[in-house]
């Protein structure tokens, strides 16, 4: 499993110009620099979120994006985990209900199974009927990943996935992650403006400067 | 006392309500999607009922919907139906007073409206009208239940397009507000004033409503 990017997009006077791959197989691939380096930007790229002006988005050879065959698969088609650095749990809806938007099974049993499924891997049992904002910043972050993984995706996007949670608690909550996406195989991108924490986490790390990477 | 005035003046705002509810929430989320200069223009021309003076809003309508005018001769002769100097002349006078209010909370809570839930749920594989179902009307519903019941509290206030429109025939096209102003006329001030105050009692009402949304609806944000 790898996922090849390699896209240019101008706004305004910021350009994005990266270039990096990253595979899968349980080990993550940071994304790291500023805040304003386009690291967001870029994984937006990546969930077909915004649209970049040129190149590909790779995904084990399915191009998910391609300027010169004009391909450009809309989000829903992607199967692209988008961890949100604010979690973006809809906050009209309980933890229960949050984790079943994500699975995609029609089968209402199914669906069930799978979203229970979910609430023991991520230890939210007992807290199915709350509302997110009910939840701690941890437990928010564990439906947020809840969520994603139950719709099976091929690919994860972790946008600054610690930057909600308490200096102090951030190490535990760091092995926490890991312990979660242990199943996960497909490609994992973190983006972080955190040298440490990316150098604890990820096997390789890609740095990103006023636009460009790679 | 005889309460035709206010049965017809409730159903009014009700109809005028359901009607500007759906209108403004239609519209409301498609301006917010229009390019800039666009959106200024269509702000503009959706919010100026607000400012005129009824007696436009009533003047234009009457030009519109009069039995001689372009869409009222043809309602007339296609179905039988007159749209002017009848009860439910003044639900038109009363739509087009009352939008604005509907339109701009709307619009105000769809501008409020945190894109990434939008987002997320498209990574989720979620349709565009499942994500406005479920998702942003659900997260703006107090702002939109305010706006519904302003729309409601103006269009039980509306005065001066009805009356031009509508007319006043007691018990056919009377109002609270048309009959406390032909109550004023004839002398009769003791009965305007039981008027005055079923109309004062009923406006309260539905603005403590709306107080009472807003305050949950601050206390909903200050948690999240």
């Amino acid at each position: 499993m790898s996922l090849d990017v390699d896209i240019r997009r101008h706004v305004g006077e910021f350009e994005l110009d990266v270039r990096f791959s990253a595979e899968g197989g349980g080990a993550m691939t940071a994304l790291f620099g500023p805040s304003g380096a386009g690291k967001t930007m870029t994984l937006k790229s990546i969930a077909g979120l915004v649209r970049p002006d040129e190149g590909s988005i790779v995904l084990d050879g399915q191009p998910l994006f391609d300027s010169t065959h004009g391909i450009d698969l809309p989000t829903r088609t992607r199967r692209v985990g988008y961890l949100f650095q604010s979690y973006a749990l809809f906050p009209t809806m309980t933890v229960e209900q949050n984790i079943a938007c994500g699975v995609r099974a029609k089968d209402r049993a199914e669906r069930l199974e799978r979203t229970a499924q979910q609430i023991r891997a991520m230890r939210l049992e007992g807290l199915e009927k709350r509302r997110p904002h009910q939840l701690s910043g941890g437990e928010q972050q564990r439906v947020a990943l809840a969520r994603c993984l139950a719709n099976d995706p091929a690919v994860l996007l972790l946008d600054e996935p610690f930057s909600a949670i308490d200096e102090d608690l951030r190490g535990a909550l760091e092995d926490e992650l890991l312990d979660s996406l242990a199943s996960f195989s497909g490609p994992c991108i973190l983006v972080s403006h955190d040298r440490a924490q990316v150098e604890r986490l990820c096997s390789s790390i890609i740095e990103i400067r006023g636009g460009h990477a790679g | 006392m005889d309460w035709f005035p206010l049965i017809n003046s409730l159903r009014i705002a009700a109809l005028a309500t359901v009607a500007v509810f759906l209108l403004g929430i239609w519209l409301a989320n498609g301006v917010a999607r229009l390019p800039r200069w666009l959106k200024a223009l269509a702000d503009v021309v959706l919010t100026l009922p607000l400012v005129l003076p009824p007696t436009v809003v009533g003047f234009l309508l009457l030009m519109l919907l009069g039995p001689r005018r372009p869409l009222g001769s043809w309602v007339l002769e296609t179905f039988g139906v007159r749209l002017t100097m009848v009860w439910y002349a003044a639900v038109f006078a009363s739509i087009v007073v009352a939008f604005p209010l509907m339109y701009r909370t709307a619009r105000g809570a769809f501008e409020g409206f945190d894109e990434d839930l939008a987002d997320a749920a498209r990574t989720l594989g979620k349709s565009e009208t499942w994500i406005f179902w479920r998702v942003k009307l659900p997260a703006c519903r107090q702002s939109i239940i305010a706006g519904a019941v302003l729309a409601f509290a103006r269009a039980l206030g509306e005065y001066g397009a009805t009356s031009m429109v509508a007319g006043y025939t007691p018990h056919v096209t009377a109002t609270v507000s048309t009959t406390v102003y032909q109550l004023w006329q004839i002398g009769q001030d003791g009965l305007a004033m039981r008027w005055v105050l079923v109309n004062i009692a009923i406006s309260a009402v539905a603005l403590f409503t709306l107080n009472y949304l807003e305050e949950r609806d601050r206390e909903g944000r200050a948690r999240r």
